[in-house]
């Protein structure tokens, strides 16, 4: 076939194609079962026509115009779609359980290397007080000696509503952080595990030191709990991501890579709207003297619960292999 | 009818000797399609124009908020909080956002026609989307070598999700050519058919050498397809009567 001849036979077939994919991209629910299946067919001559326009026509108009249908029939039809949830409600009730499921062996890892860290901050200060200074600064260690908490100052100064957006962004950062810092083989998430971790115990230390150790406790019971949840379970996703990238399996590893990004998105995506109602927490509620430290433990126990209850959900039946 | 989804190539292709570049996917019946990978250097460009938007965005939101204390008098304090908030949107927001609501373009992506697709050249679904863009934080650091290493110019994200950046290759108009001189390879016909679309943008004295060149060329290949043409006064009219239907 010379080339004139490729042309006239299969312009109409190539016109056909992209006004077809056209209408299709603008009105995908539209297209129909028919539409679909000759835009399939089309798609399937288009590739062919590539392929001998490439063998036959290089450099051509031709073969340069085929092998853009070719590609944009290629976009629209491979569409992504293994990752559709049919709704928040299902996100919840199926995806999110199953995937921190899958995700359980990560996350004891993360729990264990954080209560490391955590013991070795607290022990560190217990036994050299005067690093206090080097992890609070010298404002904040003046504070504990006269009997107050830095975080009294920060509520004092900035109304609820305000200190609430910023802790719950702040979180968020710190969460979307030790999550993506996963893809660095893990590095990130552990970065930020051992060093929340030890920061938690180096200032449960000092606050011991100064006797003031109940009074942080009042402070953190009603969100603390959850806060630590979250960055924990986040950092776990992380820590998945990491091992997808150096773990050695039968799988092509970019496959393993982008499974493991998903069920680390999932992860996060279920995790981050509870930073929200932290933050309201901790900005309202922590800081109030106006509820006892039972009110605030129910309420860290309760929102604790309840974060459990849905990542794990134990009505949920596992999905058969 | 069952459309079978177009593949990148694996270690079984390799094992049964294809040997076709990191950017050839496998579409339908294994015909090999290759994709228009964007480098370094357009994605880096892209990347520059995008945080010059969310620049501007900024600034915006912060005059938003300035404007709502001046004249609502909300209190300071609403206002920060609508920065704090809006900023961490921004940050994190605009670049998976405006690639979900488009299909794989962000606006600095658009303006040099990229856009992002799976490792099959299909489109990324949100939860590729999102991730590529989440990791964005770390990639700002690593991305540069990363991309300058890959075949694909892939970055963190883009591994993470298994998504490239490709150029959207632009329409291109086919001659209507009713014949070729007998015995033209591809080489030449590429070449005529690039004279004849683009003669209107030569100056004339040098569309009518290279016309007579092309003439000069059929007549030594072909001296029957030239035929009843005159090619004296008028060799680009002569190369249209010659390669043009009749009645088109």
């Amino acid at each position: 076939m010379d080339y004139a001849r490729f042309i006239k036979n299969r312009r109409g077939i190539w016109e056909d194609f992209e006004s077809r994919l056209e209408s299709a991209r603008r009105q995908p629910k539209r297209i129909g079962y028919d539409g679909l299946e000759r835009l399939a067919l089309l798609y399937r001559q288009i590739l062919h026509d590539h392929a001998l326009a490439v063998f036959r026509f290089p450099a051509t108009s031709a073969a340069t115009e085929i092998r853009r249908l070719a590609l944009e029939g290629t976009h629209w039809l491979n569409w992504d779609m293994r990752d559709r949830v049919a709704s928040p409600s299902q996100f919840f009730i199926k995806t999110f359980p199953r995937t921190f499921r899958r995700n359980l062996p990560c996350l004891a890892m993360a729990v264990f290397l954080f209560l490391v860290a955590a013991l070795f901050g607290s022990l560190l200060t217990i036994s050299q007080p005067g690093l206090g200074t080097a992890f609070l600064g010298d404002s904040a260690i003046q504070g504990l000696r006269e009997g107050h908490l830095w975080t009294e100052s920060l509520v004092s100064t900035i109304p609820p509503s305000v200190s609430s957006s910023m802790i719950a962004t702040n979180n968020m950062s710190v969460a979307i952080t030790g999550w993506a810092g996963g893809a660095l083989g893990g590095l990130g998430s552990l970065y930020i595990l051992l060093l929340n971790g030890f920061m938690l115990g180096a200032v449960f230390g000092i606050t011991n030191y100064y006797s003031m150790a109940d009074s942080l406790f009042d402070f953190v019971i009603a969100h603390g709990l959850l806060e630590i949840t979250l960055i924990l379970v986040t950092a776990a996703a992380g820590l998945g991501m990491g091992r997808a990238f150096v773990e050695a399996s039968d799988r092509p590893r970019s496959d393993a890579i982008r499974d493991a990004g998903r069920d680390a998105l999932v992860i996060l995506l279920g995790c981050l709207p509870w930073f929200i109602l932290l933050g309201i927490v901790e900005g309202f509620i922590s800081p109030s003297p106006l509820l006892t430290r039972p009110l605030k433990s129910a309420l860290g126990l309760s929102l604790e619960t309840i974060f459990l209850m849905i990542a794990w959900n134990p009505f949920l039946r596992e999905e058969a292999p | 009818m069952t459309i079978q989804n177009s593949r990148h190539l694996d270690e079984t292709d390799v094992a049964h000797g294809v040997t076709l570049s990191a950017e050839t996917i496998l579409g339908l019946d294994n015909v090999a399609l290759e994709l228009p990978i964007a480098g370094i250097g357009s994605r880096v460009l892209a990347g520059f124009i995008d945080y010059l938007i969310l620049l501007l965005l900024s600034i915006l939101l912060t005059a938003a908020a300035i404007f709502i204390l001046a004249y609502l008098h909300p209190g300071p304090f609403v206002s920060f909080a609508i920065i704090f908030a809006g900023l961490f949107l921004l940050d994190y927001g605009y670049f998976a956002g405006s690639e979900i609501i488009s299909g794989g373009r962000t606006l600095g992506k658009a303006a040099l026609g990229l856009h992002v697709a799976t490792r099959s050249g299909g489109k990324p679904g949100a939860s590729a989307l999102l991730v590529r863009n989440l990791v964005r934080a770390i990639d700002i650091i690593i991305a540069l070598p990363l991309m300058a290493f890959d075949p694909l110019s892939r970055r963190l994200g883009d591994q993470l999700a298994g998504t490239l950046v490709l150029h959207r290759a632009t329409k291109q108009a086919i001659p209507t050519l009713r014949r070729m001189p007998t015995g033209w390879g591809a080489r030449h016909i590429a070449v005529l058919e690039s004279f004849l679309f683009r003669f209107g943008e030569l100056e004339p004295s040098r569309a009518d050498a290279l016309a007579y060149q092309l003439i000069s060329l059929i007549e030594r290949d072909d001296p029957a397809f030239l035929e009843g043409i005159k090619t004296g006064t008028d060799p680009i009219g002569a190369l249209l009567k010659a390669t043009r239907p009749r009645n088109g």
